[in-house]
């Protein structure tokens, strides 16, 4: 799954007090700090019993399998905690959370509480949109095992499609894909690495 | 390199009707891309032609006919027949190259060779950029503190560690120096997904007319590449 990689601007003074007076922050953007509650999430749809299954390759040679499950929920501060266990083969589970705000964007957590969440995806995604210090591509239509021609959209930590960035940069490049009523189908990277969803149980709340 | 309109009538080459504006325009096309030398047609077909269409076919044909056929896979390369960038800091070593070479020109608009040989350094400093970044805090919530500061203390020491706490939290990739990239075998091609179809197809055509070479290999990554690689 994903890093809790921080969101910079979340830590921005400027932002703090802008939220303190209640300006607040564009609905369509998730940079800002996650308020409570949720609605449905129809690009990251969250219920206990919810899993994702992973092949995981790099330049098409099969590394792992991975499956991503929410396992439980408990509520804090007005807010549902989904309790995610991503597994490879036996090994221990990597315990991770993941919630929505009011505006219906998801992020992942350490632990069942606000402190250090990422941004996952929004509820609309939109080209051009950040994603904490990610950007909405825009859309494609791509296959994994598990669905095909499924409509997606991209999620990057920057934009790969310019011939003028360097091969080294170009390594770093990282995405995800999301779809409607799926959730995550695919992680990819620079270095030829990938997830691609084949397996998947899904519900509504 | 050229972008030439390419008109036939009727087919050009090896007892062929070889009209003289044909065989006009397929002398220009070739003097154009650099597979013959320049100098003035007078219609006539004649051998020089005939082997600069052999070696147009040479990058997709095993055994060449020396034929452009109207509306044929030799006029369509011709037509759109152009060298295509290659992104700043690639390397593209010996028989690397030499692939490359014979895909290029092929590739439809947009492409773009974005990866080559790339060093086992290169790809240790995204290893420990994940292991002492990206993943760092879902590596410690798996292997625990302790563990994670152990590994750190020598990360190329304990690189096989490393690479199995990084792959541990769900992110896949090589060892550093096993990729076929490392090993100087492979090329990625960049360029709008709507093409990726395309471009697999013309590695695929190229593997066929080069056995010896192109292993055969060739992938759509979602990094937005296609893969291709040399034996």
């Amino acid at each position: 799954m994903r890093s809790f990689r921080n969101s910079l601007i979340r830590r921005l003074p400027t932002l703090a007090g802008a939220l303190a007076l209640g300006i607040g922050v564009a609905s369509t953007a998730l940079t800002g700090e996650p308020r409570p509650s949720a609605g449905p999430v129809p690009y990251f749809p969250l219920a206990v019993g919810n899993y994702w299954t992973y092949r995981c390759s790099v330049d098409g040679e099969h590394q792992f399998t991975k499956t991503v499950r929410l396992v439980s929920a408990s509520a804090r501060d007005n807010v549902q905690y989904f309790r995610a266990e991503l597994r490879i083969k036996k090994d221990k589970p990597l315990v991770y959370y993941l919630f929505t705000d009011v505006e219906g964007h998801v992020f992942s957590v350490p632990n069942p509480s606000r402190d250090g969440s990422e941004p996952l995806i929004t509820a609309a995604p939109k080209a051009g949109e950040h994603v904490g210090t990610w950007t909405v591509a825009g859309g494609e239509r791509i296959d994994t095992p598990a669905l095909k021609q499924v409509d997606a959209v991209r999620i990057e930590n920057f934009d790969r499609d310019d011939p003028q960035i360097t091969a080294e940069r170009r390594m770093e490049w990282r995405g995800r894909y999301y779809a409607r009523d799926v959730g995550l189908l695919v992680e990819a990277d620079g270095l030829g690495g990938e997830c691609v969803l084949t397996q998947y149980h899904v519900r509504t709340r | 390199m050229s972008m030439s309109i390419l008109i036939l009538q009727q087919a050009v080459g090896k007892n062929c009707p070889n009209r003289p504006d044909d065989v006009k325009s397929i002398h220009k096309c070739l003097m154009d891309i650099g597979k013959i030398p320049c100098y003035v047609c007078t219609g006539a077909f004649d051998n020089t032609i005939l082997q600069g269409i052999i070696e147009v076919q040479r990058h997709f044909m095993l055994t060449p006919d020396g034929v452009i056929s109207v509306g044929g896979r030799t006029q369509g390369f011709l037509a759109n027949w152009k060298n295509k960038p290659i992104s700043p800091g690639v390397q593209l070593p010996g028989r690397l190259r030499e692939a490359w070479d014979w895909v290029d020109p092929l590739l439809p608009e947009g492409s773009y060779c974005s990866s080559g040989y790339r060093s086992a350094d290169e790809q240790r400093r995204i290893l420990h950029n994940f292991f002492l970044n990206t993943y760092r805090i879902q590596i410690i919530a798996k292997y625990g503190q302790q563990q994670y500061d152990a590994v750190k203390a020598n990360l190329l020491a304990n690189e096989s560690k490393v690479l199995e706490m990084v792959r541990g939290v769900g992110q896949a990739i090589a060892a550093p120096g096993s990729s076929m990239h490392q090993k100087g075998k492979a090329v990625d091609i960049g360029g709008p997904s709507a093409i990726d179809n395309k471009q697999v197809e013309v590695v695929k055509l190229v593997a066929k007319a080069h056995l010896d070479l192109l292993s055969g290999k060739v992938l759509k990554e979602r990094n937005g590449c296609v893969h291709f690689e040399i034996r």
